[in-house]
């Protein structure tokens, strides 16, 4: 119990008052173990104490620059990927939901898409056709999808391009910082 | 150890911190300019290698930039980036001893970065870099680090605490541990260590 003790002193010099340096002094004198473990502590905290702060190598700073903007190349790539995965999700999304409002409307899709083909072969010019089935296609629309469905597609149409543009904006303006 | 700084100095570092913190790249360079010595060195003492340590201190520069905005100034700058590089270092050797390859194996003995000595002061500094590497690989990473920002930055026990986010008794209990582990296993006569690491 008593080497427990002193060696608490022993251990932490630095913080000791001049009364219990005075008792450690004392005890290090009639007491060989701790006098022991006292020379081969100050063995070891001498080389402590003594070895210098290790300088930074050359060039060092020039290196985080270069590992910065490694950084940041990173993340900008990660952006890009998670926009376009984000966009080509969106327009899965909005193409899904106007492909089961079209063909859960009824045989009226087969007129449709007969009209679509009729206008292919009897115009064809390919740019008409795409603008006739573009016309086509909304009228169609009108007549068949209900105004829920309408307003449920424009909402999701505004959404995804407002999630786009603000990533797009994050993907141009932010850093690897965190906010 | 890792020197005073002026009034002056510290005025300056201060400004160019909250420059920083405000986006502005160029003074997060003078940043690293300023601090890449003492974050080196920690990094170099607690993984006793000037590669590794090169690469922790980067990664340390790194965190500190991607979470500068949540640095609070009314603390220390040094204390701040000394904890993320010490705790960086300490997830470091937990990863090092997972992998369990031997340091030996794995490390050159000893490089020491320092530049350009004469060959008898390399000699000397080289024995005595030795012996510190060779005491610090016995210990712990949590005790090293307390070891390391207790003998080469002067840190008091709170500091030490706040630094490992651990409480100032286990800090004391962690560094009475490791003294006594060290002065026990220190043997007088050839002057080395006379157990194997811990």
């Amino acid at each position: 119990m008593r080497h427990q003790e002193y060696e608490k002193l022993l251990f932490e010099r630095e913080d000791l008052s001049e009364i219990e340096r005075t008792r450690l002094q004392a005890h290090l004198i009639e007491c060989a173990w701790c006098a022991t473990l006292n020379d081969q502590w100050a063995a070891v905290e001498g080389i402590l104490r003594s070895a210098p702060s290790v300088p930074a190598p050359q060039g060092f700073a020039a290196r985080f620059q270069v590992r910065l903007e490694k950084a940041r190349q990173r993340k900008q790539a990660r952006l890009l990927l998670l926009t376009t995965m984000l966009t080509i999700i969106g327009l899965l999304v909005v193409a899904s939901l106007l492909g089961w409002a079209l063909i859960s409307s009824g045989p009226t899709i087969f007129s449709w898409v007969l009209k679509v083909f009729n206008q292919f072969y009897w115009v064809g010019s390919v740019f008409d056709v795409f603008v006739d089935m573009l016309i086509l296609f909304l009228e169609n629309l009108l007549e068949q999808l209900p105004l829920v469905i309408w307003m449920a597609a424009s909402a999701a149409v505004s959404l995804l391009s407002l999630t786009w543009i603000t990533t797009v904006y994050r993907l141009s303006y932010r850093d690897i910082r965190r906010e | 150890m890792c020197g005073l700084m002026s009034a002056a100095q510290r005025l300056a570092e201060a400004e160019y911190i909250a420059r920083a913190r405000n986006g502005d790249d160029a003074a997060f360079h003078e940043v690293v300019n300023a601090f890449q010595g003492p974050v080196f060195n920690l990094c170099y003492r607690m993984l006793g290698n000037p590669q590794e340590a090169e690469d922790a201190a980067q990664e340390t520069f790194l965190k500190a930039y991607r979470n500068l905005r949540s640095y609070n100034p009314d603390r220390k700058f040094t204390n701040w980036i000394l904890s993320i590089a010490s705790n960086h270092c300490v997830d470091r050797l937990r990863k090092r001893r997972l992998q369990l390859i031997s340091l030996d194996e794995w490390l050159p003995r000893f490089e020491n970065p320092a530049p350009n000595p004469g060959p008898e002061q390399t000699l000397t500094d080289k024995e005595l870099q030795e012996d510190v590497r060779e005491i610090l690989d016995r210990l712990g990473s949590t005790d090293r680090a307390a070891i390391v920002l207790r003998y080469w930055y002067e840190y008091s026990y709170e500091e030490i605490a706040e630094a490992l986010s651990l409480s100032v008794p286990a800090v004391k209990s962690r560094l009475h541990r490791a003294r006594r582990s060290l002065a026990e296993q220190w043997s007088p006569q050839s002057a080395v260590f006379v157990n194997g690491g811990v």
